[in-house]
Protein backbone atom coordinates (compact mmCIF):
# COMPACT_ATOMS: atom_id res chain seq x y z
CA UNK A 1 0.00 0.00 0.00
CA UNK A 2 1.11 3.54 -0.74
CA UNK A 3 0.18 5.99 2.42
CA UNK A 4 0.82 9.24 -0.19
CA UNK A 5 -2.20 7.31 -2.33
CA UNK A 6 -4.38 5.97 0.72
CA UNK A 7 -4.58 10.00 1.73
CA UNK A 8 -5.65 11.13 -1.53
CA UNK A 9 -7.86 8.96 -2.43
CA UNK A 10 -9.39 8.85 1.48
CA UNK A 11 -9.23 12.36 1.10
CA UNK A 12 -11.32 12.65 -2.29
CA UNK A 13 -13.53 10.26 -1.03
CA UNK A 14 -14.48 12.15 2.26
CA UNK A 15 -16.86 14.44 0.53
CA UNK A 16 -19.12 11.58 -0.45
CA UNK A 17 -18.39 9.30 2.43
CA UNK A 18 -19.37 12.10 5.00
CA UNK A 19 -22.91 11.98 2.24
CA UNK A 20 -23.76 8.56 3.18
CA UNK A 21 -22.66 8.54 6.82
CA UNK A 22 -24.68 11.69 7.57
CA UNK A 23 -27.56 10.21 5.46
CA UNK A 24 -27.73 7.03 7.28
CA UNK A 25 -27.17 8.83 11.13
CA UNK A 26 -30.16 11.33 9.57
CA UNK A 27 -32.16 7.80 8.89
CA UNK A 28 -31.51 5.83 11.55
CA UNK A 29 -32.24 8.96 14.02
CA UNK A 30 -35.82 8.75 12.55
CA UNK A 31 -36.55 5.57 12.67
CA UNK A 32 -35.92 5.81 16.72
CA UNK A 33 -37.33 8.87 17.10
CA UNK A 34 -40.64 7.44 15.47
CA UNK A 35 -40.38 4.27 17.35
CA UNK A 36 -42.62 4.81 20.35
CA UNK A 37 -45.63 6.13 18.08
CA UNK A 38 -45.33 3.10 16.25
CA UNK A 39 -44.99 0.56 19.43
CA UNK A 40 -47.39 2.41 21.03
CA UNK A 41 -50.14 0.81 18.34
CA UNK A 42 -51.55 -2.33 19.37
CA UNK A 43 -53.35 -2.35 16.07
CA UNK A 44 -50.08 -2.77 14.01
CA UNK A 45 -49.05 -5.38 16.16
CA UNK A 46 -52.62 -6.74 15.69
CA UNK A 47 -52.33 -6.77 11.76
CA UNK A 48 -48.90 -7.80 11.51
CA UNK A 49 -49.90 -11.31 13.73
CA UNK A 50 -52.45 -11.83 10.25
CA UNK A 51 -49.91 -11.77 7.73
CA UNK A 52 -48.67 -14.89 6.41
CA UNK A 53 -44.88 -15.60 8.23
CA UNK A 54 -43.56 -15.62 4.76
CA UNK A 55 -44.19 -12.27 3.82
CA UNK A 56 -42.92 -11.00 7.45
CA UNK A 57 -39.65 -12.48 6.88
CA UNK A 58 -39.43 -10.43 3.37
CA UNK A 59 -40.70 -7.02 5.06
CA UNK A 60 -38.46 -7.61 8.30
CA UNK A 61 -41.41 -7.98 10.73
CA UNK A 62 -41.01 -11.73 11.56
CA UNK A 63 -41.27 -10.81 15.28
CA UNK A 64 -43.50 -7.72 15.36
CA UNK A 65 -42.64 -4.31 16.77
CA UNK A 66 -43.16 -4.44 20.47
CA UNK A 67 -39.48 -3.03 20.91
CA UNK A 68 -37.01 -1.21 18.91
CA UNK A 69 -34.26 -3.96 18.55
CA UNK A 70 -37.09 -5.81 16.64
CA UNK A 71 -38.15 -1.99 14.63
CA UNK A 72 -34.67 -1.35 13.12
CA UNK A 73 -33.86 -4.28 12.55
CA UNK A 74 -37.20 -4.75 10.89
CA UNK A 75 -37.34 -1.60 8.92
CA UNK A 76 -33.87 0.12 8.76
CA UNK A 77 -31.38 -2.60 8.34
CA UNK A 78 -33.54 -4.67 6.23
CA UNK A 79 -33.84 -2.18 3.36
CA UNK A 80 -32.58 1.01 3.60
CA UNK A 81 -29.07 0.21 5.49
CA UNK A 82 -28.83 -2.32 2.39
CA UNK A 83 -29.43 0.03 -0.15
CA UNK A 84 -27.37 2.83 1.50
CA UNK A 85 -24.20 0.62 1.67
CA UNK A 86 -25.03 -1.06 -1.85
CA UNK A 87 -25.25 2.25 -3.64
CA UNK A 88 -21.24 3.39 -1.59
CA UNK A 89 -19.64 -0.02 -2.38
CA UNK A 90 -20.83 -0.18 -5.75
CA UNK A 91 -20.70 3.49 -6.97
CA UNK A 92 -17.32 3.83 -5.20
CA UNK A 93 -15.49 0.81 -6.52
CA UNK A 94 -16.30 1.79 -9.97
CA UNK A 95 -14.94 5.46 -9.20
CA UNK A 96 -11.71 3.90 -7.40
CA UNK A 97 -10.63 1.76 -10.70
CA UNK A 98 -12.68 1.73 -13.86
CA UNK A 99 -13.01 5.42 -13.98
CA UNK A 100 -9.34 6.40 -13.71
CA UNK A 101 -8.97 3.52 -16.13
CA UNK A 102 -11.45 4.97 -18.47
CA UNK A 103 -10.76 9.05 -18.67
CA UNK A 104 -6.72 7.79 -18.18
CA UNK A 105 -5.62 9.13 -15.11
CA UNK A 106 -5.04 5.78 -13.98
CA UNK A 107 -1.42 6.39 -16.67
CA UNK A 108 0.17 8.97 -13.90
CA UNK A 109 -0.38 6.13 -11.08
CA UNK A 110 1.23 3.68 -13.04
CA UNK A 111 4.05 5.83 -14.41
CA UNK A 112 4.57 6.63 -10.61
CA UNK A 113 7.06 3.93 -9.34
CA UNK A 114 4.46 2.36 -6.99
CA UNK A 115 3.50 -1.20 -8.60
CA UNK A 116 0.24 -1.58 -10.03
CA UNK A 117 -0.32 -4.43 -7.00
CA UNK A 118 0.42 -1.58 -4.56
CA UNK A 119 -1.70 0.98 -6.45
CA UNK A 120 -4.73 -1.60 -6.88
CA UNK A 121 -3.97 -2.32 -2.87
CA UNK A 122 -4.55 1.25 -2.33
CA UNK A 123 -7.48 1.45 -3.63
CA UNK A 124 -9.13 -1.35 -2.54
CA UNK A 125 -8.36 0.03 1.27
CA UNK A 126 -9.25 3.29 0.54
CA UNK A 127 -12.72 1.35 -1.20
CA UNK A 128 -12.63 -0.63 2.05
CA UNK A 129 -11.97 2.05 4.92
CA UNK A 130 -15.24 3.66 3.42
CA UNK A 131 -18.03 1.18 4.33
CA UNK A 132 -15.88 0.71 7.40
CA UNK A 133 -16.50 4.18 8.34
CA UNK A 134 -19.87 4.51 7.25
CA UNK A 135 -20.98 1.16 9.23
CA UNK A 136 -19.01 2.23 12.20
CA UNK A 137 -20.60 5.33 12.13
CA UNK A 138 -24.12 4.31 11.82
CA UNK A 139 -23.40 1.82 14.93
CA UNK A 140 -22.69 4.87 16.67
CA UNK A 141 -25.49 6.81 15.64
CA UNK A 142 -27.78 4.13 16.32
CA UNK A 143 -26.65 3.77 19.90
CA UNK A 144 -26.07 7.29 20.39
CA UNK A 145 -29.95 7.78 18.90
CA UNK A 146 -31.09 5.21 21.01
CA UNK A 147 -29.99 6.71 24.13
CA UNK A 148 -30.92 10.38 23.50
CA UNK A 149 -34.60 9.60 21.56
CA UNK A 150 -35.65 6.78 23.48
CA UNK A 151 -34.25 5.80 26.11
CA UNK A 152 -36.66 3.77 27.56
CA UNK A 153 -37.17 1.61 24.61
CA UNK A 154 -34.32 -1.63 24.64
CA UNK A 155 -32.03 -1.71 22.40
CA UNK A 156 -29.29 -4.03 23.90
CA UNK A 157 -25.46 -3.15 22.45
CA UNK A 158 -24.49 -6.37 21.97
CA UNK A 159 -26.42 -7.67 19.44
CA UNK A 160 -26.83 -4.08 18.04
CA UNK A 161 -22.72 -4.35 17.52
CA UNK A 162 -23.14 -7.60 15.99
CA UNK A 163 -25.68 -6.92 13.62
CA UNK A 164 -23.18 -4.10 12.63
CA UNK A 165 -20.64 -5.94 12.32
CA UNK A 166 -21.81 -8.33 9.99
CA UNK A 167 -23.43 -5.48 7.82
CA UNK A 168 -20.12 -4.03 7.57
CA UNK A 169 -18.46 -7.54 6.70
CA UNK A 170 -21.47 -8.05 3.91
CA UNK A 171 -21.05 -4.86 2.44
CA UNK A 172 -17.09 -5.43 2.28
CA UNK A 173 -18.05 -8.43 0.38
CA UNK A 174 -20.07 -6.28 -2.04
CA UNK A 175 -17.11 -3.81 -2.55
CA UNK A 176 -14.81 -6.39 -3.01
CA UNK A 177 -16.57 -8.14 -5.75
CA UNK A 178 -16.90 -4.53 -7.35
CA UNK A 179 -13.57 -4.01 -7.06
CA UNK A 180 -12.95 -7.08 -9.23
CA UNK A 181 -15.14 -5.73 -11.57
CA UNK A 182 -14.00 -2.46 -11.46
CA UNK A 183 -10.50 -3.78 -12.29
CA UNK A 184 -11.58 -6.13 -15.13
CA UNK A 185 -14.78 -4.46 -17.35
CA UNK A 186 -13.45 -3.02 -20.21
CA UNK A 187 -15.42 0.73 -19.30
CA UNK A 188 -16.88 2.60 -15.82
CA UNK A 189 -20.21 1.72 -17.11
CA UNK A 190 -19.79 -1.79 -17.43
CA UNK A 191 -18.07 -2.17 -14.10
CA UNK A 192 -21.01 -0.19 -12.74
CA UNK A 193 -24.15 -2.39 -14.39
CA UNK A 194 -22.28 -5.38 -13.66
CA UNK A 195 -21.58 -4.65 -10.24
CA UNK A 196 -25.34 -3.42 -9.58
CA UNK A 197 -26.72 -6.78 -11.74
CA UNK A 198 -25.14 -9.11 -9.11
CA UNK A 199 -26.47 -6.83 -6.40
CA UNK A 200 -29.53 -6.42 -6.70
CA UNK A 201 -29.81 -10.32 -8.05
CA UNK A 202 -28.54 -11.36 -4.83
CA UNK A 203 -31.01 -9.54 -2.88
CA UNK A 204 -34.01 -10.58 -5.37
CA UNK A 205 -32.89 -14.02 -4.52
CA UNK A 206 -32.92 -13.52 -0.94
CA UNK A 207 -36.13 -11.99 -1.31
CA UNK A 208 -38.06 -14.84 -3.17
CA UNK A 209 -36.29 -17.34 -1.07
CA UNK A 210 -37.71 -15.98 2.39
CA UNK A 211 -41.06 -15.58 0.60
CA UNK A 212 -42.06 -19.67 0.53
CA UNK A 213 -40.29 -22.47 1.94
CA UNK A 214 -40.42 -24.44 -1.20
CA UNK A 215 -37.55 -22.06 -2.21
CA UNK A 216 -36.26 -20.71 0.81
CA UNK A 217 -33.15 -23.06 -1.19
CA UNK A 218 -32.70 -20.29 -2.95
CA UNK A 219 -31.59 -18.16 -0.21
CA UNK A 220 -28.31 -19.71 0.44
CA UNK A 221 -27.28 -18.75 -2.77
CA UNK A 222 -27.35 -14.66 -2.10
CA UNK A 223 -25.30 -13.36 0.20
CA UNK A 224 -27.57 -11.36 1.87
CA UNK A 225 -28.72 -14.34 3.62
CA UNK A 226 -25.70 -14.11 5.96
CA UNK A 227 -27.46 -10.35 7.11
CA UNK A 228 -30.45 -11.65 8.57
CA UNK A 229 -30.89 -8.72 10.85
CA UNK A 230 -34.14 -9.68 12.74
CA UNK A 231 -31.95 -12.96 14.17
CA UNK A 232 -29.04 -10.80 14.75
CA UNK A 233 -30.87 -7.92 16.36
CA UNK A 234 -32.47 -10.37 18.75
CA UNK A 235 -28.75 -12.13 19.52
CA UNK A 236 -29.46 -15.40 17.58
CA UNK A 237 -27.77 -16.39 14.21
CA UNK A 238 -23.88 -17.40 13.75
CA UNK A 239 -22.22 -14.28 14.20
CA UNK A 240 -18.65 -15.41 14.03
CA UNK A 241 -19.01 -17.82 11.34
CA UNK A 242 -20.48 -15.47 9.12
CA UNK A 243 -18.17 -12.97 9.97
CA UNK A 244 -15.12 -15.04 9.58
CA UNK A 245 -16.77 -16.44 6.33
CA UNK A 246 -17.41 -12.98 5.00
CA UNK A 247 -14.08 -11.46 5.87
CA UNK A 248 -12.28 -14.12 4.18
CA UNK A 249 -14.19 -13.92 1.08
CA UNK A 250 -13.64 -9.92 0.81
CA UNK A 251 -9.88 -10.85 1.16
CA UNK A 252 -10.17 -13.81 -1.52
CA UNK A 253 -12.10 -11.16 -4.21
CA UNK A 254 -9.99 -8.35 -3.20
CA UNK A 255 -7.00 -10.58 -4.02
CA UNK A 256 -8.05 -12.22 -7.01
CA UNK A 257 -8.67 -8.19 -8.44
CA UNK A 258 -5.13 -7.36 -7.41
CA UNK A 259 -3.99 -10.25 -9.46
CA UNK A 260 -5.92 -9.40 -12.11
CA UNK A 261 -5.53 -5.92 -12.35
CA UNK A 262 -1.44 -6.65 -12.30
CA UNK A 263 -1.69 -8.81 -15.75
CA UNK A 264 -3.96 -6.53 -17.19
CA UNK A 265 -3.43 -4.74 -20.55
CA UNK A 266 -4.08 -1.34 -20.73
CA UNK A 267 -4.56 1.20 -23.48
CA UNK A 268 -3.67 4.48 -21.34
CA UNK B 1 8.34 -5.65 -30.38
CA UNK B 2 5.18 -7.35 -31.89
CA UNK B 3 2.21 -6.68 -30.93
CA UNK B 4 -0.83 -7.34 -33.27
CA UNK B 5 -4.26 -6.25 -32.59
CA UNK B 6 -7.20 -7.45 -34.13
CA UNK B 7 -7.87 -5.64 -37.75
CA UNK B 8 -4.18 -5.65 -38.79
CA UNK B 9 -3.18 -3.00 -36.24
CA UNK B 10 -0.37 -3.04 -34.06
CA UNK B 11 3.15 -2.79 -34.12
CA UNK B 12 5.18 -5.79 -36.14
CA UNK B 13 8.90 -6.39 -35.20
CA UNK B 14 9.95 -3.01 -34.23
CA UNK B 15 13.40 -2.66 -32.91
CA UNK B 16 15.16 0.62 -31.98
CA UNK B 17 17.75 1.04 -29.58
CA UNK B 18 18.19 4.32 -28.49
CA UNK B 19 21.95 5.08 -26.93
CA UNK B 20 22.24 7.49 -23.46
CA UNK B 21 22.00 10.83 -23.67
CA UNK B 22 20.61 10.85 -27.65
CA UNK B 23 17.06 12.62 -28.53
CA UNK B 24 15.20 10.35 -30.58
CA UNK B 25 12.07 11.53 -32.55
CA UNK B 26 9.50 8.63 -33.56
CA UNK B 27 7.82 10.18 -36.73
CA UNK B 28 4.66 8.67 -37.96
CA UNK B 29 1.14 9.88 -39.08
CA UNK B 30 -1.83 8.99 -36.75
CA UNK B 31 -2.68 5.17 -36.18
CA UNK B 32 1.01 4.03 -36.96
CA UNK B 33 1.90 2.63 -34.05
CA UNK B 34 3.79 5.32 -32.14
CA UNK B 35 1.33 5.65 -28.84
CA UNK B 36 1.24 1.53 -28.63
CA UNK B 37 5.35 1.17 -28.71
CA UNK B 38 5.80 4.04 -26.30
CA UNK B 39 2.89 2.32 -23.59
CA UNK B 40 4.99 -0.97 -24.21
CA UNK B 41 7.85 1.05 -22.84
CA UNK B 42 5.38 2.65 -19.72
CA UNK B 43 4.54 -1.35 -19.08
CA UNK B 44 1.15 -0.30 -19.88
CA UNK B 45 0.80 -3.20 -22.88
CA UNK B 46 2.85 -6.41 -23.09
CA UNK B 47 4.41 -7.19 -25.94
CA UNK B 48 3.09 -10.50 -27.51
CA UNK B 49 6.96 -10.89 -28.74
CA UNK B 50 10.02 -9.70 -27.93
CA UNK B 51 10.21 -6.76 -25.31
CA UNK B 52 11.81 -3.31 -23.88
CA UNK B 53 14.33 -2.68 -21.80
CA UNK B 54 15.19 0.34 -20.07
CA UNK B 55 18.57 0.78 -18.39
CA UNK B 56 18.30 -3.14 -18.78
CA UNK B 57 14.95 -2.97 -16.73
CA UNK B 58 12.30 -4.67 -18.38
CA UNK B 59 9.71 -2.55 -19.11
CA UNK B 60 6.91 -4.75 -18.11
CA UNK B 61 8.15 -6.86 -15.40
CA UNK B 62 10.13 -4.52 -13.68
CA UNK B 63 7.85 -1.20 -14.91
CA UNK B 64 7.40 0.42 -11.30
CA UNK B 65 11.32 0.50 -11.64
CA UNK B 66 11.84 1.58 -14.78
CA UNK B 67 9.42 4.18 -13.40
CA UNK B 68 11.95 5.82 -10.76
CA UNK B 69 14.00 6.82 -14.20
CA UNK B 70 11.30 7.99 -16.51
CA UNK B 71 9.29 11.65 -16.63
CA UNK B 72 6.02 11.00 -19.45
CA UNK B 73 4.03 12.63 -20.98
CA UNK B 74 0.93 10.54 -22.28
CA UNK B 75 -0.47 11.26 -25.81
CA UNK B 76 -4.15 11.73 -24.50
CA UNK B 77 -3.94 13.25 -21.58
CA UNK B 78 -6.42 12.17 -18.16
CA UNK B 79 -6.34 13.93 -15.25
CA UNK B 80 -8.21 13.04 -11.76
CA UNK B 81 -11.28 15.35 -12.61
CA UNK B 82 -11.59 17.26 -8.85
CA UNK B 83 -7.99 17.98 -8.55
CA UNK B 84 -5.98 21.24 -8.44
CA UNK B 85 -3.07 21.32 -10.53
CA UNK B 86 -0.87 21.67 -7.52
CA UNK B 87 -2.77 18.73 -5.48
CA UNK B 88 -2.30 16.92 -8.44
CA UNK B 89 1.34 17.74 -9.02
CA UNK B 90 2.04 17.39 -5.20
CA UNK B 91 0.31 13.77 -5.37
CA UNK B 92 3.13 12.92 -8.03
CA UNK B 93 6.03 14.26 -6.18
CA UNK B 94 4.91 11.96 -2.77
CA UNK B 95 4.59 8.95 -5.12
CA UNK B 96 8.05 9.89 -6.24
CA UNK B 97 9.27 11.02 -2.72
CA UNK B 98 10.35 14.18 -4.07
CA UNK B 99 10.78 16.63 -0.74
CA UNK B 100 11.55 19.69 -2.87
CA UNK B 101 9.18 21.23 -4.74
CA UNK B 102 11.93 24.33 -6.78
CA UNK B 103 11.82 22.59 -9.66
CA UNK B 104 8.52 22.11 -10.12
CA UNK B 105 7.70 26.07 -9.14
CA UNK B 106 10.49 26.68 -11.91
CA UNK B 107 8.71 24.28 -14.56
CA UNK B 108 5.40 26.51 -13.65
CA UNK B 109 6.77 29.65 -13.89
CA UNK B 110 8.22 28.66 -17.54
CA UNK B 111 5.22 27.64 -18.91
CA UNK B 112 3.08 30.49 -17.21
CA UNK B 113 1.40 28.02 -15.62
CA UNK B 114 -0.96 28.86 -12.49
CA UNK B 115 -1.70 25.27 -10.78
CA UNK B 116 -4.13 26.86 -8.25
CA UNK B 117 -7.54 25.93 -10.45
CA UNK B 118 -9.57 22.30 -11.10
CA UNK B 119 -7.57 20.23 -13.61
CA UNK B 120 -11.43 20.09 -15.08
CA UNK B 121 -12.18 23.45 -15.89
CA UNK B 122 -8.18 24.20 -17.55
CA UNK B 123 -7.99 24.28 -21.24
CA UNK B 124 -6.06 21.00 -23.31
CA UNK B 125 -3.27 23.57 -23.91
CA UNK B 126 -2.93 24.05 -20.20
CA UNK B 127 -3.71 20.63 -19.19
CA UNK B 128 -0.61 19.81 -21.40
CA UNK B 129 1.68 22.03 -19.39
CA UNK B 130 0.63 20.80 -16.16
CA UNK B 131 1.55 17.07 -17.99
CA UNK B 132 4.59 18.79 -19.05
CA UNK B 133 5.62 19.81 -15.60
CA UNK B 134 5.01 16.03 -14.23
CA UNK B 135 7.01 14.86 -16.83
CA UNK B 136 9.81 17.19 -15.92
CA UNK B 137 9.94 17.86 -12.36
CA UNK B 138 11.46 15.10 -10.83
CA UNK B 139 14.46 15.31 -13.54
CA UNK B 140 14.47 12.08 -14.72
CA UNK B 141 17.04 9.95 -16.67
CA UNK B 142 15.03 8.98 -19.02
CA UNK B 143 11.54 11.39 -21.20
CA UNK B 144 9.25 9.50 -22.98
CA UNK B 145 7.08 12.18 -24.21
CA UNK B 146 4.36 10.83 -26.45
CA UNK B 147 3.30 14.10 -28.78
CA UNK B 148 4.51 16.67 -25.97
CA UNK B 149 3.85 19.89 -27.76
CA UNK B 150 -0.14 18.81 -28.72
CA UNK B 151 -1.93 21.90 -27.80
CA UNK B 152 0.62 24.31 -27.11
CA UNK B 153 0.46 28.17 -28.84
CA UNK B 154 4.15 28.69 -30.79
CA UNK B 155 5.48 30.45 -27.77
CA UNK B 156 4.92 27.70 -25.47
CA UNK B 157 6.24 25.18 -27.85
CA UNK B 158 9.66 27.36 -28.33
CA UNK B 159 9.85 26.71 -24.37
CA UNK B 160 9.14 23.32 -24.49
CA UNK B 161 11.77 23.18 -27.06
CA UNK B 162 14.28 24.87 -25.69
CA UNK B 163 13.74 22.99 -22.20
CA UNK B 164 14.28 19.62 -24.26
CA UNK B 165 17.69 20.88 -25.54
CA UNK B 166 18.31 21.68 -21.48
CA UNK B 167 17.96 18.00 -20.95
CA UNK B 168 19.83 16.87 -24.57
CA UNK B 169 23.08 18.98 -22.48
CA UNK B 170 22.47 17.69 -19.14
CA UNK B 171 22.58 14.01 -20.60
CA UNK B 172 18.96 13.04 -20.81
CA UNK B 173 17.82 10.33 -22.51
CA UNK B 174 14.63 11.66 -25.05
CA UNK B 175 11.87 9.69 -26.93
CA UNK B 176 9.66 12.16 -28.43
CA UNK B 177 6.63 11.09 -30.66
CA UNK B 178 5.23 13.29 -33.04
CA UNK B 179 3.57 13.71 -36.29
CA UNK B 180 5.52 16.83 -37.02
CA UNK B 181 9.20 16.26 -38.93
CA UNK B 182 9.07 20.40 -37.96
CA UNK B 183 8.75 19.84 -34.66
CA UNK B 184 11.28 16.92 -33.85
CA UNK B 185 13.74 18.01 -36.10
CA UNK B 186 15.17 20.90 -34.14
CA UNK B 187 16.22 19.11 -30.94
CA UNK B 188 16.37 15.37 -32.43
CA UNK B 189 19.76 13.71 -33.33
CA UNK B 190 17.89 10.65 -35.05
CA UNK B 191 14.26 10.43 -36.05
CA UNK B 192 12.91 6.67 -37.08
CA UNK B 193 9.69 7.06 -39.29
CA UNK B 194 7.19 4.58 -38.06
CA UNK B 195 4.25 3.16 -40.59
CA UNK B 196 1.34 0.61 -40.14
CA UNK B 197 3.21 -0.59 -37.40
CA UNK B 198 7.03 -1.19 -38.72
CA UNK B 199 9.69 0.96 -38.40
CA UNK B 200 10.84 1.81 -42.09
CA UNK B 201 13.61 3.86 -41.24
CA UNK B 202 15.95 5.78 -38.94
CA UNK B 203 18.05 8.63 -40.12
CA UNK B 204 20.30 11.12 -38.45
CA UNK B 205 18.49 14.86 -38.24
CA UNK B 206 21.22 16.10 -40.62
CA UNK B 207 20.81 13.38 -43.77
CA UNK B 208 17.40 14.01 -43.31
CA UNK B 209 17.76 17.67 -43.49
CA UNK B 210 19.64 17.13 -46.38
CA UNK B 211 17.30 14.73 -47.82
CA UNK B 212 14.09 16.98 -47.15
CA UNK B 213 13.32 19.47 -50.40
CA UNK B 214 12.10 22.93 -50.03
CA UNK B 215 10.04 25.12 -52.02
CA UNK B 216 11.20 28.44 -51.97
CA UNK B 217 9.28 31.11 -53.75
CA UNK B 218 11.54 34.09 -54.90
CA UNK B 219 9.85 37.21 -55.72
CA UNK B 220 12.15 39.82 -57.54
CA UNK B 221 12.36 42.80 -59.32
CA UNK B 222 13.04 42.13 -62.73
CA UNK B 223 11.38 39.56 -65.55
CA UNK B 224 15.19 38.94 -66.79
CA UNK B 225 15.73 37.48 -63.23
CA UNK B 226 13.09 35.29 -62.95
CA UNK B 227 14.57 33.76 -65.57
CA UNK B 228 17.97 33.90 -64.49
CA UNK B 229 16.63 31.48 -61.02
CA UNK B 230 14.36 29.35 -63.47
CA UNK B 231 17.50 28.74 -65.78
CA UNK B 232 19.88 28.12 -62.29
CA UNK B 233 19.30 24.27 -63.01
CA UNK B 234 16.61 23.91 -60.22
CA UNK B 235 13.27 22.20 -60.72
CA UNK B 236 10.94 25.20 -61.45
CA UNK B 237 7.49 23.77 -59.76
CA UNK B 238 5.80 26.84 -60.08
CA UNK B 239 5.82 30.55 -61.71
CA UNK B 240 3.52 33.82 -61.35
CA UNK B 241 4.38 37.08 -62.69
CA UNK B 242 8.02 38.21 -60.92
CA UNK B 243 7.41 35.46 -58.60
CA UNK B 244 9.28 31.98 -58.95
CA UNK B 245 8.66 29.21 -57.18
CA UNK B 246 11.53 26.24 -57.25
CA UNK B 247 12.56 23.36 -55.16
CA UNK B 248 16.30 23.50 -53.27
CA UNK B 249 16.84 19.81 -52.00
CA UNK B 250 20.41 20.46 -50.16
CA UNK B 251 22.24 22.44 -52.78
CA UNK B 252 21.90 25.74 -50.87
CA UNK B 253 25.27 27.10 -52.07
CA UNK B 254 24.41 26.88 -55.76
CA UNK B 255 21.13 28.85 -54.86
CA UNK B 256 22.73 31.58 -52.65
CA UNK B 257 25.04 31.84 -55.57
CA UNK B 258 22.14 32.63 -58.23
CA UNK B 259 19.83 34.96 -56.23
CA UNK B 260 22.83 36.37 -55.55
CA UNK B 261 23.05 38.27 -59.28
CA UNK B 262 19.15 38.87 -58.98
CA UNK B 263 17.39 41.97 -57.18
CA UNK B 264 15.32 39.59 -54.59
CA UNK B 265 13.07 41.33 -53.30
CA UNK B 266 11.11 38.90 -51.06
CA UNK B 267 11.67 35.40 -50.40
CA UNK B 268 9.38 32.56 -48.90
CA UNK B 269 10.25 29.04 -47.56
CA UNK B 270 7.57 26.64 -47.94
CA UNK B 271 9.51 23.20 -45.87
CA UNK B 272 7.90 20.04 -47.04
CA UNK B 273 5.44 18.18 -44.74
CA UNK B 274 5.78 15.21 -43.04
CA UNK B 275 3.91 12.98 -46.16
CA UNK B 276 6.46 14.56 -48.63
CA UNK B 277 9.34 13.50 -46.90
CA UNK B 278 7.58 10.17 -46.24
CA UNK B 279 7.37 9.69 -49.98
CA UNK B 280 11.12 9.18 -50.04
CA UNK B 281 11.23 5.99 -47.64
CA UNK B 282 7.54 4.67 -48.79
CA UNK B 283 7.84 5.13 -52.66
CA UNK B 284 5.76 7.41 -54.49
CA UNK B 285 2.60 5.65 -55.36
CA UNK B 286 2.49 4.34 -51.68
CA UNK B 287 2.78 7.84 -49.94
CA UNK B 288 0.41 9.65 -53.07
CA UNK B 289 -1.99 11.23 -49.91
CA UNK B 290 -3.62 14.50 -50.39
Amino acid sequence: MSATLFASGFKKNLRALSGYALGMVFYVWLFIWVFPSFAGSRGLNLLLRDLPQGLLRVLGYSVGVSNLSGFLGGEFYSLLYLLIMGVYAVFSASRLMAHLIDNRSMAYLLASPVSRGRVATTQAMVLVSGVLVIGGITTAGGLLGAHWFAPHASLPAGPFLALNLVGILLFAVVAAYSFLFSCIAPDERSALGLSAAVTLLMYGIHVVGDLSSRVQWLAHLSLFTAFNSQQLIHGQGPVLADSLGLAAGAIVLLAVAVALFQRRQLSL
Amino acid sequence: MTKAYPGGRGIFDLSIEIPAGEVFGLLGPNGAGKSTTIRHLMGFLRPDRGGARIHDLDCWAQAFKVQELVGYVPGEIGFPDEMTASEFLALLSGLRGLGDSTRRRDLCDRFDLDPRPTLRKMSKGTKQKVALVAAFMHQPAVLVLDEPTSGLDPLMQRRFLELVEEERRRGTTVLMSSHAFAEVERVSDRVGIVREGRLVAVEDVVSLRRMEKKVMSVTTGREQDVATVAAAGFRVVGRRHLTVDVEVQGDYNAFVQTLARCDVRAIDVHPQSLEQIFMHFYGEEEAAVP
